[in-house]
């Protein structure tokens, strides 16, 4: 059921996919940023907002020795990928993809986000950011999962 | 829908049985009351959180310790506190007095700090005949931008110890624990865990650095070293004489001491 092809239902008069993918995007470019500041060893640029450079500095901001940005940039690579096909596809399954892997991360950013105010005792505007686009994109995806014609139902009238 | 084929014989049960069969392949598989368990949405949010909650579990796992003084190096130095006050080591009327010009992240004022100054503490401070005066040039930092300054943040811990009246204290401790420049080795994590080896009440210590008061004065200091034309660390100014980086060893530096005491 999951690979037929199911016409989505616009949102805000287009594709939900295209809104899905310019999320991942704004997402990819927060975390390509911080993950090419961080591996080139530098510290993110906060202006005048205190906090990006206790995050960067602090040991939490390594899983298994890699930055955690890098995991960042991967998880928005997976997810524009899954709502490009979605797009051109139209296969429902893919959306359930975006739905179930933003999940996954929305999961692991409030992990990290308890880190940040909790432990490490200073947030990352960046950071929050990555955490604000990722939770839209859950969200967004489980509205248009809702609004969605399932595979087995007869399409709504618009 | 299906009969009792009991009564029928035997041949004609099997073919019954077996049509009964095929009838029921061929419902359509929604005719089965369906759950909601089996549907795609629940089995993906199902999915997403078992995996999600593997990768916190993970992160959990290998989360790392809080820095705590047992991860740090003690220093063996001892201080001889007497002498000590606020940056100064030393008798005032010592006829030898140097000032340390010196950034906590500098390799070179590291082996200083480990290597000359302890014989020098010995040999000639605890005599009476040197008087070391520690001065910030909180350089390093700076090379990598950004709020939290790793050069600036050590010096101002060392001089909120001072406050206390454990300089020194705080100078062997983050001068033993110096480890890469602008890679964490001074976060504020660290350095609670430094201060704490190095003895000060850390509620003194954490208002002390919270007011920012003296990130700003290393910061004045570091403006004063460069508009006096120090531009490298370590820079002694030996009774008026400036000599950059560190002695290559006691026995030279020994000498110029004796040097300039002698005039």
């Amino acid at each position: 059921m999951i690979t037929r092809r199911v016409a989505a239902r616009p949102l805000l008069g287009i594709h939900p996919a295209i809104i899905l993918a310019i999320l991942d995007i704004i997402g990819l470019l927060v975390a390509g940023y911080l993950a090419v500041v961080e591996l080139s060893g530098r510290l993110p640029a906060c202006g005048p907002i205190k906090g990006c450079e206790e995050v960067a500095l602090s040991q939490y901001n390594n899983f298994a020795g890699i930055p955690v940005a890098v995991f960042g940039v991967l998880l928005s690579v997976a997810l524009l990928s899954l709502a490009l096909a979605w797009w051109k596809t139209d296969i429902y399954g893919l959306l359930l993809g975006h739905y179930g892997l933003s999940l996954i991360g929305v999961m692991f950013d409030g992990y990290f986000l308890y880190l940040q105010v909790f432990v490490i005792k200073a947030v990352c505007i960046w950071c929050v950011t990555y955490e604000v686009s990722l939770l839209l994109r859950f969200l967004i995806a489980a509205l248009v999962w809702y609004r969605q014609p399932k595979p087995e139902e007869p399409e709504a009238p618009e | 829908m299906s009969r009792d084929t009991r009564a029928l014989p035997r041949q004609d049960r099997r073919r019954l049985e077996l049509e009964q069969r095929r009838e029921q392949r061929r419902r359509p598989r929604d005719d089965r009351p369906s759950s909601p368990l089996r549907s795609p949405i629940v089995l993906f949010t199902i999915g997403a959180l078992a995996i999600g909650a593997v990768v916190v579990g993970f992160a959990l796992l290998g989360q790392p310790r809080p820095p705590s003084v047992d991860d740090l190096i003690q220093p063996t130095e001892i201080v001889p506190a007497a002498l000590a006050d606020g940056r100064t080591l030393g008798v005032a009327d010592a006829p030898v007095t140097i000032e340390i010009w010196s950034d906590f992240q500098c390799p070179a004022c590291g082996d200083l700090a480990r290597r000359i100054e302890p014989p020098t503490v010995s040999t000639f401070v605890v005599p009476g005949t040197v008087r070391l005066v520690y001065h910030d040039a909180a350089f390093q930092g700076a090379r990598v931008g950004g709020n939290y300054d790793e050069s600036v943040e050590p010096a101002a811990a060392a001089r909120c110890a001072a406050d206390q009246g454990l300089f020194w204290q705080m100078h062997n401790w983050l001068f033993a624990n110096q480890s890469g420049e602008n890679e964490g080795a001074y976060n504020a994590g660290r350095l609670r865990a430094i201060a704490t080896g190095a003895g000060l009440d850390l509620a003194t210590y954490d208002t002390c650095m919270a007011t920012g008061d003296q990130q700003a004065a290393v910061g004045s200091e570091t403006s004063a070293a460069r508009a006096a034309s120090i531009n490298q660390t370590p820079t002694l100014i030996i009774n008026g004489v400036t000599y950059v980086g560190a002695p290559s060893n006691f026995a030279e530096f020994s000498l110029v001491i004796e040097q300039a005491a002698q005039q």
